[in-house]
Formats: structure tokens, sequence, C-alpha cells
């Protein structure tokens, strides 16, 4: 499967494209978020999926995230991570709230519904957290995944908002991250999620 | 700029039959061939089990200076294509991968300041004109370079009985230290503690997950004409795996007590160039009783917040040589393991991989320069805010010195725990990562663990201490 990386200037990007590599056989386009514009996508008829990659900054700042105002009109599935998902959750009206406490470089256990991405994957796994956002959803039913720990109120780790035709979802924690279990996991059930959908 | 035509010679690496130190020919080089300027990668910390097994004296035949980096990197990629053409020409070259046979065989020097153009801190490249290599496990020396009559005689002079070097400086006096920030120490304290608190707030907003504030102290004091004794007299204190004594230029000198290095790439038994760099994030000081000592450690290890702050510098430093590494080479042998030196317990990690085969020098200094333990994650963002907070260049602190071998390998160290010497002023930056849990008068403290240990030892070297 070919996937199209967009970049929000992170340090992490390139592990993301390495993991995909690794899962789907073919080295991602990478392109910078500031770098491509809509009618681009066109020019690219062998890509499958798009990931919507990590980020400083906020998800509704243009400067951060130019690609959020016009991908989801696009007929793509979408996997978003960090500052991507929260870019996602907004384009479906959710809010965008800043932690009491940051979160960066800290490894939380996650609980999930068992499905879609997280199809497979044992609850309260290990996850690195890199986000000072979060989102609040307005309908709790695309939650899939969510920080498993008695002080925090649940946030939000992992969103749906896939049809039958696009799958759209995303982390809110790092899959690539050295440290987060199941990673390969992660990314394989999306290409599933995408490959059921063509 | 000053760029020499002149080509990096090729010439035989043979084994020495001398029985010295590398402190012991260095001195004796330096007082013997006064007229070359002589370069030493000084792998002082000598118990056995250190990263670097390597010492390095090398004789600089040109020095080239470049304003812009870009310059830098077009030469140092026409220089390492043409180390390449070599070893495609003569595949026996790459049988030098033992792990007995020098890695430096001839080649150039390289020391990047953090900055990419200033026109205080040019680019130095030079080449090398004969290098001594000596390798601390089996105590062997090699010698790469023109033969001459001089090396014949070099054991029958190093067995003669030399004169203690003597490293007691004539007193200067008491010299006063200050930081850039301000002209005493307690405001510098004040003005970093609202530094810290400006890149806390930058992290809660999500601009940055941690940011590596630095800061630099300096005094002014003419040292330029005794830096090789002040070198000695510092290492003898502060042992470093990758420590160097570089007269950069009639200007500068650095006198390195690093313990990190920042990239090795070295040729592998299955014809692969091997990427490999040990990023330090997370510090202790030591202490002279045995128990605290050991608890330190301990508390090192478990530490959550070292933890995040070493984490985060491991997955940025994936990032950058997954840009060009093979797919699926990028592994992370070590992760967060606690190392101690002299002065301080250190928290290290090593990330490797193997290079894509069509990946120049400059094309590897570009996607992992700055290291990322210097600068934060994420890396571009870090950078744009600390230039800001900082309001000042860091120069040659920051940046790396290193070389690039003939023989494929390269190895380059953090430029930090280093005194820079001036014509009338020396200076050495410290700082430390700040993420949101930072507490500001621990990460203060934390600065002055990494500096004070070369302010006291120079503050002892110019008032006249002997030992």
């Amino acid at each position: 499967m070919r996937v199209l990386l967009i970049d929000h200037y992170d340090s992490f990007t390139y592990n993301l494209a390495q993991l995909l590599a690794s899962v789907t056989g073919f080295f991602p386009t990478v392109i910078a978020h500031d770098q491509i514009q809509e009618t681009d996508l066109e020019q690219m008829p062998e890509i499958e999926a798009i990931v919507l990659g990590p980020g400083p900054g906020r998800a509704d700042r243009i400067e951060d995230s130019r690609v959020s105002s016009w991908i989801f009109q696009s007929r793509f599935s979408i996997l978003g991570i960090c500052l991507g998902h929260q870019a996602l959750a907004l384009s479906q009206g959710a809010e965008l709230r800043l932690l009491d406490k940051p979160a960066h470089g800290i490894e939380s256990k996650i609980e999930h519904r068992g499905q879609g991405l997280f199809k497979g994957i044992p609850n309260q796994f290990t996850a690195v957290r890199y986000h000072s956002w979060h989102v609040k959803l307005s309908e709790s039913i695309h939650t899939n995944a969510w920080v498993s720990d008695n002080t925090s109120d649940k946030t939000t780790m992992g969103i749906d908002y896939s049809t039958k035709t696009q799958a759209r979802v995303g982390l809110q924690f790092h899959p690539e991250s050295v440290a987060t279990e199941y990673g390969t996991k992660l990314i394989e059930n999306f290409c599933q999620m995408v490959k059921q959908r063509q | 700029m000053n760029q020499s035509n002149q080509k990096s010679a090729k010439h035989p690496t043979t084994r020495l039959a001398i029985h010295c130190s590398p402190e012991e020919l260095m001195g004796h080089l330096v007082e013997s061939e006064t007229q070359k300027n002589w370069i030493w990668f000084d792998s002082s910390l000598d118990d056995g089990r250190s990263t670097n097994q390597w010492s390095f004296i090398f004789a600089e035949a040109s020095r080239n200076e470049f304003q812009t980096r870009t310059e830098a990197l077009t030469f140092l990629d026409e220089l390492t294509c043409e180390f390449r053409a070599n070893l495609e020409r003569s595949p026996e070259s790459l049988q030098s991968t033992s792990d007995s046979s020098p890695p430096f065989t001839g080649g150039a020097l390289i020391a990047l300041p953090y900055e990419e153009n200033h026109a205080e801190f040019p680019t130095i490249i030079t080449l090398v004109e004969k290098s001594f290599a000596f390798h601390h496990p089996s105590q062997t020396w090699f010698f790469t370079g023109p033969s001459e009559e001089s090396l014949l005689k070099l054991n029958l002079k190093l067995n003669e009985p030399t004169a203690v070097a003597n490293d007691t400086a004539n007193p200067v006096g008491e010299i006063n230290w200050r930081s850039r920030e301000a002209p005493t120490l307690e405001a510098s304290h004040e003005v970093y503690l609202e530094k810290i608190e400006a890149c806390r707030e930058l992290t809660r907003v999500g601009e940055c997950y941690e940011l590596c504030l630095t800061t630099q102290f300096a005094a002014q004091a003419k040292l330029s004409s005794k830096v090789f004794s002040l070198y000695r007299f510092l290492r003898k204190r502060s042992k470093a795996p990758f420590s160097f004594y570089w007269r950069l230029n009639p200007k500068t000198a650095l006198l390195s007590a690093s313990p990190e290095r920042f990239l090795q790439i070295k040729p592998t038994a299955n014809k692969e160039l091997q990427i490999l760099s040990s990023p330090i994030k997370g510090t202790r000081k030591r202490s002279t009783d045995p128990h605290v000592d050991g608890e330190l450690k301990k508390d090192l290890a478990v530490n959550p917040k070292d933890r995040s702050e070493n984490l985060m510098i491991v997955d940025l430093i994936r990032n950058d040589l997954g840009r060009i590494c093979k797919t699926e080479s990028v592994a992370v042998p070590d992760f967060l393991k606690v190392e101690s030196f002299s002065t301080v317990h250190q928290l290290i990690s090593t990330i490797t991989g193997n290079l894509h085969d069509d990946v120049s020098l400059s094309q590897v200094i570009t996607a992992c320069f700055p290291g990322g333990s210097m600068t934060g994650a994420p890396k571009i963002r870090s950078m744009q805010h600390l230039a800001k907070i900082e309001g000042r260049p860091r120069g040659y602190y920051s940046g790396i010195v290193g070389y690039a071998s003939r023989s494929g390998h390269c190895d380059f160290a953090m430029t930090i725990r280093t005194l820079l010497v001036g014509q009338d002023e020396i200076s050495v930056g410290a700082g430390g990562a700040i993420l949101f849990e930072s507490d500001p008068e621990s990460e203060w403290q934390e600065v002055l663990i990494k500096a004070n240990p070369i302010i006291e030892r120079v503050n002892e070297f110019v008032g006249g201490v002997t030992n």
C-alpha cells in the first residue's frame, strides 16, 4: 500500500515513515504540510491512504497545520497521529482542550474497545504520549481508546469516524515511539481498514 | 575563506614499536616540533570499558575556514567522495574494520559550530599531514604519514628521561567569571530562572516537548599561550572518552572533556556503513561518599523526569537516522543506561542504523545536526524558540568536533564540557533539558554541576595550584 505522510515539521515524522515502510513494503511519500495543495493529490494516483503526522503547536492554528482546512474533504482514508488526530477530531466538531499538565515523553497504559485500530491488541498496553492538548468529542461513540489511570479524566487516546468507504481514525499517542507497544499492529490494522473499504 | 588546494595525501599505516602514553607522546611532539599545529583526540577515560578505544594525535597539513555551512559541507563532500573512490579502487582497505586496526588512516578533521552562518564562528576543516593512533585496550601505537627520519628517532627520544611536565602556570592571579546574561553569577541565576519559566510555558502550550536551554560563562584572561599546559591540567581531573585539544586557529582553542558521541560511522564486514549515536540526557553530580554516590546513580536510573527527557531524544535521533538509513535498520541497542564519569553520572542511550548506499557525509550531517540532545524536541521549533530566549549565538559550544577518515570511518564528539580559549577571553557553555516538570532551581544547579568542574579547575590553574 502506498501512503502519503504529511509532515508537520516534527522530530518523529521519519519514525512513522520507517514504521509505515516496514508494514506496507513501500517508503511513504513525505511532504510538509505547507508544501502541498488540494490539487496536488490528483497528481498522485498511486496513493491509497494519508497519514497526518504529529507536530508542535495547535491543530486549530493554520500555520501549524495548513492541510487540515481541506484534507478531510478528500476521498482518502486518513490516520491522524497526535496533532493529526486532533485535526481530524476538530473537523468532526470536537473541542481542543489543554491538559492540566502536559504529557511529553510519558508512558501511559491505554484502554480500548478492541475495535478498528485496536483489534487484536491487549488492553492496558503501554504507549508514549507527546501532547499538551487533547480533544473532547461531541459524541463519545467515536472514542475507542483512552488513558487508563484513576487520576485522569480518561483522556481520549483513539478516535474512529470511519464510514463504509473511508477509514478515518486518530491516535493521540505515538505508535512509532521506541517505548510504545504494538505500534506495528496498529499500522497493520489501519492498512486492513483501508483495504476493506476499497 | 582560506581554502587549500592541497589534496589529503594517502600514506601507509604502520605499527610503531614505541611504548608511551598518549600524554607522553603528545608532550614530546608539542615540545620537539613546535612549528606544527598538533591536535589531540584524547580518549582519556582509560578504564578498559570506555566507549572510545582510540586516541589520536594529528599534525595539521592545512586549515580551511568556511563562513557558511553550505560551503563547508560542499568541500567535505568533495573530499569524502575522493575517499570513497579510493576505497572502491582498493577494497582491501575496507578490511581495516577489525577492532584493533586504526579507524583513522588519513583524512580531515572538522569543527562545526552550532549556528549555520555566523561570521564569528567559521567551520574549520583541517587536512591531516600525519597521525598517531593509540589503541587503548592493546596499548599499541600506529602511524599514518610520510616515513621520516624523525620517526625513527622517536623511540630513542621517548626513552630518554624527560623533564617532568610542569603544568603549574605562572600564576596570573584571580579571574572573574560572569555569565553571558548578567555581570554577576547572582544576577545570571535570576535571569536564567526566568528563561526556564519561558521554556516551561512553551511546553505547557505544546510549542515544544522539551527545550535544551543553555548559557555560557566567560572571564577575561590571556591564556592562549598556555593552552597545552592548561589542557593537561584540566584532563587530570576530568577524564572523558571524547576529550579533545584543538587550536582551531590563532584566535581560538577548544579544550574539551566531552562525554558524548554525536555520531560514529563505520564500515561493517558485510559492506554496510553503520551509523551510531549515543545522546546523553540526564545528569547527577557524583559524591565522594560511595553510599550517597550509589543512591544518586540509582535515582538517575529510575527518575521519571530523566526517563522522559532521554526517551524523547531517543525518538528524535531515531527520526534523524530514519531519514538516511535503510528501512528496518534503525535500532536502539542501549536504552537509558547509566554511565559514570569523573564528576557526573549520565543517562545515555545508543541508536544505530545502516546508511543508504548513496548517502553523502553532508546529507548525514544535514539530517542529524545539531544533535537533538542540545536542541530539544521537536528540533526545528525548539531551535527557533531557543534562539530568541538565549538571545546570543552558541558558537562552537553545542556543535561537533570529529574526523572523516579515508578508511570510511567517521567519529564526532559533541562540543560540550568544553573550554573555549580566545585571545583575551575564556568561556564555557552549559545547559540542560527543560520539561514542564522541571524544577527551575534544580535546573540551575545542573548547569553549575556541568560548568563548575571546568571553572574551578581553571581558577586553580591561574591561581598557581600545582596538581
